[in-house]
């Protein structure tokens, strides 16, 4: 028995629930006195469960591929953390700590030299999960990852006085100053091509002072429609959000 | 932790917070991904790709909808993006508007396999490419992803009738399909082999 021409679009519309309240009466009187289409309604039903029924897992290490790629990520860009303001506000606790500590300490030390340099970001008062975080292997706990350590983005809560705690509060980092938000298809191609991401609607990407100028630019010249939400500049920071 | 206090958490670059949002997320990721792509190895770069896309996203997510909305929301774009970038290589089969194409000999499953567990997935997904990819992520788009009509139209360009009308034809000839392998009647009721007792 076959489905009543007339009516099968306008079943698949009643299972979506996509029909003005006549039609639908219309339709549900329909399928009360049809079995063909009664049979066809409650098979487009079965379909919809088939297609949602997940019995098939991701692959095999599948979540650690993933956590691999974005510690890659992390090693390369730095991340928005929190608002801006509150990074205003740390910066400046973090400033009046520094100076306090420094006076209370009669000068600098040469140990925040070496904090200063250190690439991995971690404190010097940590310095086994900084050897750990610069060969790339991370001390094991739940997974593999500690909380904290994962790279520079802690905010910046400082013991008094500590000055390795400071060099974290470096004014450069993260905080996301201006933001480029664009659907352009120019856009989605500079990322491709300058960054070797893929374009994902919904991802933002960090980017230098000079790339989002050159991006800025790029999308005035050709004309491509953008929005820009213009931040503290001596923050630092550029992002780039994909929409 | 709850939910949401792993979402803050990783926003703020917790590394191990974010992996248990992948571990909790997986599947359901993987599982929308294989549904709009329709093979294993594409769905796997696309669900990488959109947690790739949380992880940098995530410090500009607000919550108005839920992580879990918003996850599906960027597998269902990176599997948008990644079958337009690919359309060429696959050549893709694409179901003309009128009829069902059903010509293509090596996916059509053999009248002898069973449909059960592991074997119905497989041809649903293979059910899934015969329709080619408009008509394919319209119909996951609506069952998997739950958009509304509108939503998609929005989403994908297109207007409402479109959207409306290649569900429709999507379902009806996925119905087709799925009923050629013969084997279920345990999920389709009206499959003229079996349950001869259901027709009048």
């Amino acid at each position: 028995m076959k489905v009543c021409k007339e009516f099968e679009a306008r079943i698949s519309a009643l299972i979506d629930d996509e029909l003005s309240p006549e039609e639908r009466a219309a339709v549900l009187e329909h399928i009360a006195d049809c079995p063909a289409c009664k049979a066809y309604w409650e098979d487009l039903l079965t379909i919809g469960d088939i297609l949602r029924l997940e019995d098939t897992a991701a692959p095999e290490g599948f979540a650690e591929s993933v956590m691999a790629r974005v510690k890659e990520t992390r090693q390369e860009k730095k991340v928005i953390t929190f608002p801006l303001w509150k990074r205003f506000a740390a910066v400046a606790a973090c400033c009046a700590i520094a100076v306090l500590g420094v006076w209370m300490m009669g000068g600098v030390p040469n140990y925040m030299e070496d904090a200063a340099v250190s690439n991995s970001g971690a404190p010097e008062s940590l310095p086994m999960q900084a050897d750990a975080a610069k060969s790339g292997e991370m001390p094991e706990t739940d997974g593999g990852w500690s909380y904290g350590n994962f790279g520079n983005n802690e905010p910046c809560d400082t013991a008094p006085g500590s000055v390795a705690d400071d060099a974290e509060c470096d004014a450069s980092d993260e905080a996301a100053a201006s933001v480029i938000a664009t659907a352009s298809d120019a856009a989605a191609e500079w990322v491709e091509d300058n960054l070797g991401e893929n374009w994902v609607s919904g991802a933002s990407y960090s980017l230098s002072e000079e790339q989002y100028n050159e991006v800025r630019t790029m999308l005035e010249k050709a004309g491509e429609p953008f929005s820009e939400i213009m931040g503290n500049e001596t923050d630092g920071g550029y992002q780039l959000l994909a929409e | 932790m709850t939910e949401m206090e792993l979402v803050r958490a990783a926003a703020g670059g917790d590394g191990s917070a974010f992996g248990e949002l992948v571990r909790l997320y997986e599947n359901k990721a993987y599982h929308l991904a294989l549904r709009m792509c329709g093979n294993a190895e594409d769905a796997a770069d696309v669900a990488q790709d959109a947690f790739l896309a949380a992880w940098r996203g995530l410090p500009t997510f607000r919550g108005e909808a839920g992580f879990s909305t918003w996850l599906y929301r960027l597998v269902s774009n990176a599997a948008i993006d990644h079958l337009r970038k690919t359309k060429h290589q696959r050549g893709n089969v694409s179901l003309d508007d009128e009829e069902l194409n059903l010509d293509a000999p090596d996916s059509a499953p053999g009248p002898q396999e069973s449909a059960e567990g592991k074997e119905l997935q497989l041809l649903v997904q293979d059910g899934l490419m015969e329709l080619g990819d408009d008509h394919r992520t319209v119909l996951v788009m609506r069952e998997v992803q739950g958009l509304s009509y509108e939503e998609i139209a929005g989403k994908l360009g297109i207007d409402l009738g479109t959207v409306k009308s290649r569900i429709s034809r999507a379902r009806t000839s996925l119905r087709k399909i799925l009923l050629r392998s013969g084997n279920l009647s345990g999920y389709l009721p009206s499959n003229p082999m079996d349950n001869n007792e259901r027709r009048s």
